[in-house]
């Protein structure tokens, strides 16, 4: 997709006299392109998309910015009770006027498996790394949830039963942040211990 | 006496210029959107001894004296900055952090005031008040009229979170799959939108108002400090200048639903690079640095709810299976007459397969039946596919989408001749 922009007629005193780079004059080109492949037990995915913005205002010819985002999914059910998924994923945006590349590299996996027919047990795993050429800032996410459902259900007719359901969940976040020019360095870390009972009369 | 007068002169005349020069702010001036609302991240720095008042924006400016600056000639007030809108905040060392939010009725008083023959630009004042009993400043940014296009800054004015079904809560049963989850934004400008889709489950700390904003609406030190929750998907998309987008949400299958109770699904949007949106804090003297800007958003952004309650259809039927019921396990049967299979439904099923194999676990046959059947005759040729008459036989149920629910164990028999 290609989209301009730019001013064809400019209002009298409306402050774009004093700066002709006000005026829009933008070309924007946008790419993508996304695969799926599924096979018996695995499903496959590839998704890739890169934006160009162009400015051409008069003074701001380099203020351009492109970005690049390449994505992979894979997920398996080797077994029936069990869902798999993997996630990668790189951003790649690149300010040229201040020649700065930030990279964004991100790994994610999940894991849902039914251990019974009525306990569940779930997994989530993401770590997003952000970086910017020369060093001038990082950060880095990691998050870690861990849960284990249980239900039970007594049924003595079809209107007289009685359900309920325990849970437990083990959330671990951890969030480092460091910028050299806004002197920002931050570092926290969560760990939350969640339990709860949910009880259904009907 | 002449010494004193000689020394003291250029000492007023620089505190002069110092209390003129004041508080700035950046950028000074912006493309705004003439047919809507626009958001803008703006800086002011320099705030020592001073504290934000009230803002407003006009059409013309006359002297603030006694006061400094420029204020607005109150005969041309288009509008102040609503309470509600205003999320601005101190920064930085001596910094301000302001969003201006203008709403749809000033752009539209502009515009009229425009057509009508005045400039195609108004002012927006924000006032400062000293808390050492000095005179307040008056700090203005020149708001030019535009299409809200390319040059306008990147900033979301409306976001609208929804499940395809358009039900405002909705409540699915354990184990259910969700509809599809969308975002319909409107924007101001271009640019990249990049953030995460996250749940919040049940049991844990709701958001706060600062957590629902986007990134770039905070100052640069807060933005890390945004409580973070179970993300779901990472998005990163190109906007054109076009000013909508619908914005698909994540995988279904991959919203959690184990668990009965309330959750929240959050569109976490992240700053991104808008050089019209750059707020230079170098140039009101806070920081050595830019802060980037790109989908600013003058409101905490809506969340989504669904509830998980009771247990499906679909579930139960995981927990049952079609009992087979003739032929029974381990029977012999004459080859030459026909052989009759038959089981009970279990509910939820849309169809059943029923599937038959030989001695070496080899499909020989396998047949789609509608529920209620409960029954299959063999068709004839069966004795001819197999070498020694032994053979297993089960019924496997699936439901709508062609998934399979439930199945029956392996039941053997063997065909003699």
């Amino acid at each position: 997709m290609r989209t301009g922009q730019f001013g064809a007629s400019i209002p009298v005193n409306g402050g774009f006299e004093v700066d002709p780079s006000t005026i829009p004059d933008q070309v924007s080109t946008n790419q993508s392109f996304a695969a799926e492949w599924q096979f018996n037990k695995i499903r496959l995915g590839y998704r890739f998309n890169r934006s160009f913005q162009d400015n051409r205002q008069i003074g701001r010819e380099l203020t351009d910015l492109r970005n690049v985002v390449n994505g992979l999914t894979l997920a398996i059910n080797p077994l029936r009770e069990l869902d798999l998924n993997f996630e990668l994923s790189s951003e790649d945006a690149n300010n040229r006027q201040i020649a700065r590349t930030d990279q964004t590299l991100r790994l994610s996996c999940n894991l849902n498996w039914r251990t019974t027919p009525k306990s569940v047990l779930a997994l989530s795993l993401w770590n997003t790394g952000v970086g910017s050429s020369g060093g001038i800032s990082n950060s880095r996410n990691t998050e870690f949830d861990l849960q284990w459902s249980w239900r039970t259900a007594i049924e003595k007719d079809r209107f007289k039963k009685l359900q309920s359901q325990f849970f437990v969940r083990y959330s671990d976040r951890f969030a480092r942040s460091n910028d050299l020019v806004f002197l920002v360095n931050s570092i926290s870390r969560l760990h939350t211990l969640n339990t709860g009972l949910t009880l259904t009369f009907f | 006496m002449k010494r004193i007068v000689l020394i003291s002169f250029p000492l007023v005349l620089l505190s002069a210029f110092s209390l003129a020069q004041g508080i700035r702010v950046n950028p000074t001036g912006v493309n705004v959107n003439s047919q809507g609302a626009t958001t803008v991240f703006l800086t002011f720095g320099g705030l020592t001894n001073y504290r934000a008042a009230e803002a407003c924006w006009c059409g013309s400016l006359i002297p603030a004296t006694p006061d400094i600056g420029l204020k607005c000639d109150s005969a041309t007030i288009f509008g102040c900055l609503p309470a509600r809108y205003d999320l601005s905040e101190r920064s930085g060392t001596s910094a301000y952090t302001d969003i201006m939010s203008i709403p749809p009725s000033v752009a539209r008083r502009a515009y009229q005031a425009a057509a009508s023959g005045d400039e195609s630009r108004f002012i927006y004042v924000r006032r400062f008040v000293s808390t050492v009993g000095g005179p307040d400043q008056f700090v203005n940014v020149t708001c030019r009229l535009t299409g809200g296009g390319a040059r306008v800054p990147f900033a979301l004015t409306d976001v609208k979170l929804a499940f395809a079904s358009d039900a405002p809560v909705l409540f699915v049963k354990l184990g259910e799959k969700l509809p599809q989850i969308r975002a319909e934004i409107t924007y101001n400008g271009t640019g990249r939108l990049k953030g995460r889709w996250e749940v919040v489950m049940p049991g844990q700390e709701l958001p706060s108002e600062r957590d629902l904003l986007t990134e770039a609406t905070l100052p640069v030190e807060e933005r890390s400090r945004q409580r973070r929750y179970s993300e779901v998907k990472r998005f990163n998309e190109f906007l054109p200048p076009s000013g909508k987008y619908v914005l698909p949400g994540p995988d279904p299958a991959r919203l959690p639903n184990t668990v009965e109770g309330q959750y929240l699904v959050l569109l976490r949007v992240e700053a991104t690079d808008d050089r019209e949106g750059d707020s230079n804090l170098a140039a009101v003297g806070d920081a050595n640095g830019v802060a980037h800007s790109g989908a600013v958003a003058g409101f905490p952004l809506p969340v989504l709810r669904y509830y998980i309650g009771g247990e499906s259809a679909q579930a139960r039927v995981k927990t049952e299976t079609p009992t087979t019921v003739i032929p029974a396990d381990g029977a012999s049967l004459p080859s030459d007459k026909p052989v009759d299979f038959r089981w009970t439904d279990i509910p939820g099923a849309a169809a059943y397969r029923f599937e038959i194999q030989d001695s070496q676990s080899k499909n020989i046959l396998s047949a789609i039946l509608l529920p209620g059947a409960g029954s299959y005759r063999a068709p004839s040729w069966l004795k001819e596919k197999t070498s020694d008459g032994r053979l297993r036989w089960r019924v496997v149920a699936i439901d709508g989408n062609g998934n399979l629910i439930a199945e029956s164990a392996w039941h053997n028999m063997r065909l003699i001749p």
